[in-house]
């Protein structure tokens, strides 16, 4: 942890809003880009042209019917997901490694990945298939909050919580977990078995209004309470017993993120499915180019999480083209040898 | 032609750009020079000889049974996409979309597909819908369990490609008339049906299964009373003591590994009337298939 506060030798104030600055430009590029490309060729100017149509009614673009359907029910909800699902992902990551002080924690540490992977692998093995649009993601959701708060009930006593107990915790709630996903697993018809499998590998293909919506508004939600107790995240960097002589209620600020980040990556995990490593990495490539300070830390990591998945979703939909590969596959390929670069790389410094 | 609607949209956009940006007319100017060349390409491709046919339909096949059937009508070249269960013969090379469950609306829409074929199991809605907003005749058929079925199935390809399917319907017929002439022999026999894969053991089949369904086809009663393929041990096997053991492998050497493997089968009463036979387990992969009519009146003529 010494290296998060040796960090940049340059001021924060200095590097910060040229960083900024810069991943919206790379935002705004990716977003067009993932408009504009796909198996149909379509040109950058006529699918923009073909969103502003539908916004404004007016009659710009020359697409045709079949290629507008394209841009704005296929490729746009897929970008606007692949926004919110790596903001979220990537934010609540930010702030795990935060409150467990430890630079390897994901989102999924509190059991909440896991617990959601349960809740589906029950909604596709055993419910009914024709409901199976409803009832996997509002299973993952429970099956997440579930987990979670069985983890913080292990983890919690009246001297407060232990952040090692909330790991070990996570750690054999997720075991136990998964022997119930590989029980059912054993079980399943082929059908069930191949869904399940495209499941934990997740997807952002299936994005209807309502994930968008819903989405979108936990986003924000989460966002801005995150944004608020930003300098108390700062403050618990130091440690639990300096953080709370600064005068801040320590218990109160873990339980409350907890919560929050259950909530956000259980909408998240439920709605695409399983995507690991944006929680992990963004934080970290974050830290590297403007420092420790949380501040700046979450709202730039939300942006550098949509930007990583939105480039992850493009390659997911291009290169098996006319098939489509998992996002979630994508992400793992690509953050896990980035991570090990980025350990080997630091590897004195982090011991 | 589906194959021209898209070089026929980019050759008419550079007539709409009236418009100052450089950029723009750039763009437009590289896509002309492109489209030309595809337009080029594919006069030189569709002038070439190949395989007769009336018109240049586009299809995809997400159901390796309707795959089949469209290979057997002759409607093999017309075919551009296939799924990942699907069988095509050699020289045929059709792009691979996915798997039927989960198929990417763009990634099919890229093909131009004038029909899509698929089963009772085609998904997901999103790439459903897409389909139809692009005036894509989308065919559905439920997977054969029996020969009717089969032969529903048959007609209604051959009906949707403008072909017509008389000659494999008389086949299919036909077959189903040579196994049925020797049902008799069959009728009170207990049959077994295993799908073996190498490292993953045995499976029986229960109802709702291909293997089920061929158990049926042959007129014989499936000893098992559980859905769905479950792993058997060799002595809940001996325990049920079948009359008939159907062995699904993917090649005769494995059928010959598993008898090794399970030598306790010889005490079932298939072993000592010489009933276990095996089956090529591609044929059963897309419900009762031509090749799975095949196989049953050859494994009619051995029981």
């Amino acid at each position: 942890m010494k290296s998060f506060i040796n960090g940049n030798r340059l001021s924060i104030e200095s590097f910060t809003p040229q960083v900024l600055l810069l991943l919206i430009v790379v935002l705004m590029v990716l977003v067009a880009w993932s408009l504009a490309s796909g198996p149909i060729e379509l040109s950058l100017i006529q699918s923009l042209f073909s969103v502003w149509d539908r916004v404004w009614g007016s009659d710009l673009s020359s697409l045709q019917q079949f290629e507008q359907v394209v841009v704005w029910d296929l490729r746009l909800p897929r970008t606007i997901l692949a926004l919110m699902v790596g903001a979220l992902l990537a934010q609540c990551g930010a702030v795990m490694q935060g409150i467990f002080r430890n630079p390897l924690a994901d989102p999924g540490i509190i059991g909440v990945a896991s617990g959601a992977a349960l809740g589906a692998a029950i909604a596709i093995v055993v419910l009914p298939v024709s409901i199976q649009w409803f009832t996997v993601p509002v299973s993952s959701f429970v099956g997440g909050l579930i987990t979670t708060w069985l983890v913080y009930g292990l983890a919690k006593n009246e001297s407060g919580t232990s952040v090692v107990i909330l790991l070990l915790a996570g750690v054999a709630i997720s075991a136990f977990g998964g022997a119930i996903i590989g029980f059912l697993t054993y079980i399943a018809d082929d059908q069930s078995l191949r869904d399940l499998s495209l499941w934990q590998m997740g997807s952002l293909a299936s994005a209807s209004g309502w994930d968008l919506l819903l989405s979108g508004v936990i986003l924000l939600t989460v966002m801005v309470l995150f944004q608020k107790q930003a300098q108390a995240l700062n403050a618990l960097l130091l440690g639990e017993s300096e953080a709370r002589h600064l005068g801040i209620e320590v218990e109160k600020l873990k339980q409350r993120f907890i919560i929050i980040t259950a909530v956000g990556v259980g909408i998240a995990v439920s709605v695409s499915g399983v995507i690991g490593f944006v929680g992990l990495v963004v934080p970290h490539l974050v830290r590297m180019l403007v420092g420790p300070d949380h501040r700046v830390l979450l709202p730039l990591s939300a942006l550098l999480g949509a930007a990583l998945l939105l480039l992850a979703d493009l390659g997911a939909r291009t290169w098996m083209s006319p098939a489509e590969m998992p996002v979630g596959l994508v992400t793992a390929g690509l953050g896990a040898p980035f991570f090990m670069a980025l350990l080997f790389q630091r590897r004195k410094s982090l011991i | 032609m589906a194959s021209s609607k898209l070089e026929a949209r980019s050759l008419t956009q550079p007539l709409k750009a009236g418009s100052a940006l450089s950029m723009k007319t750039l763009s437009d100017n590289v896509m002309v020079a492109m489209s030309a060349l595809l337009v080029c390409t594919l006069i030189l491709f569709s002038s070439m000889p190949s395989v007769a046919k009336a018109s240049s339909e586009r299809i995809i096949s997400t159901d390796a049974g309707t795959t089949e059937i469209l290979v057997a009508l002759g409607k093999g070249e017309s075919l551009v996409g296939i799924d990942v269960t699907s069988r095509v013969p050699e020289g045929l090379n059709p792009a691979k979309v996915g798997y039927h469950r989960n198929l990417a609306a763009e990634g099919l829409l890229s093909l131009a597909p004038d029909i899509l074929f698929g089963s009772q199991h085609i998904g997901p809605e999103v790439t459903l819908n897409a389909l139809k907003s692009a005036d894509v005749t989308l065919v559905v058929q439920p997977i054969a369990k029996d020969s009717d079925q089969l032969i529903r199935n048959v007609k209604m390809v051959a009906d949707s490609v403008g072909v017509s399917g008389q000659s494999l319907i008389d086949q299919v017929t036909a077959a189903s008339i040579k196994i049925q002439a020797t049902q008799e022999q069959r009728v009170e026999l207990k049959a077994v049906f295993l799908l073996y894969m190498e490292g993953r053991g045995l499976k029986q089949a229960g109802t709702g299964t291909t293997g089920d369904a061929l158990i049926k086809l042959l007129g014989m009663k499936n000893a098992s009373d559980h859905q769905n393929y479950r792993s058997v041990s060799t002595e809940g096997l001996l325990a049920m003591q079948p009359d008939v053991v159907l062995i699904g492998t993917q090649s005769p050497e494995a059928a010959e590994a598993l008898m090794k493997q399970h030598a306790s089968l010889q005490y079932t009463p298939a072993a000592k009337s010489k009933r276990i036979l095996t089956v090529d387990s591609s044929a059963l992969v897309a419900g009762i298939s031509l090749k799975a009519m095949e196989e049953a009146v050859r494994l009619a003529d051995s029981l």
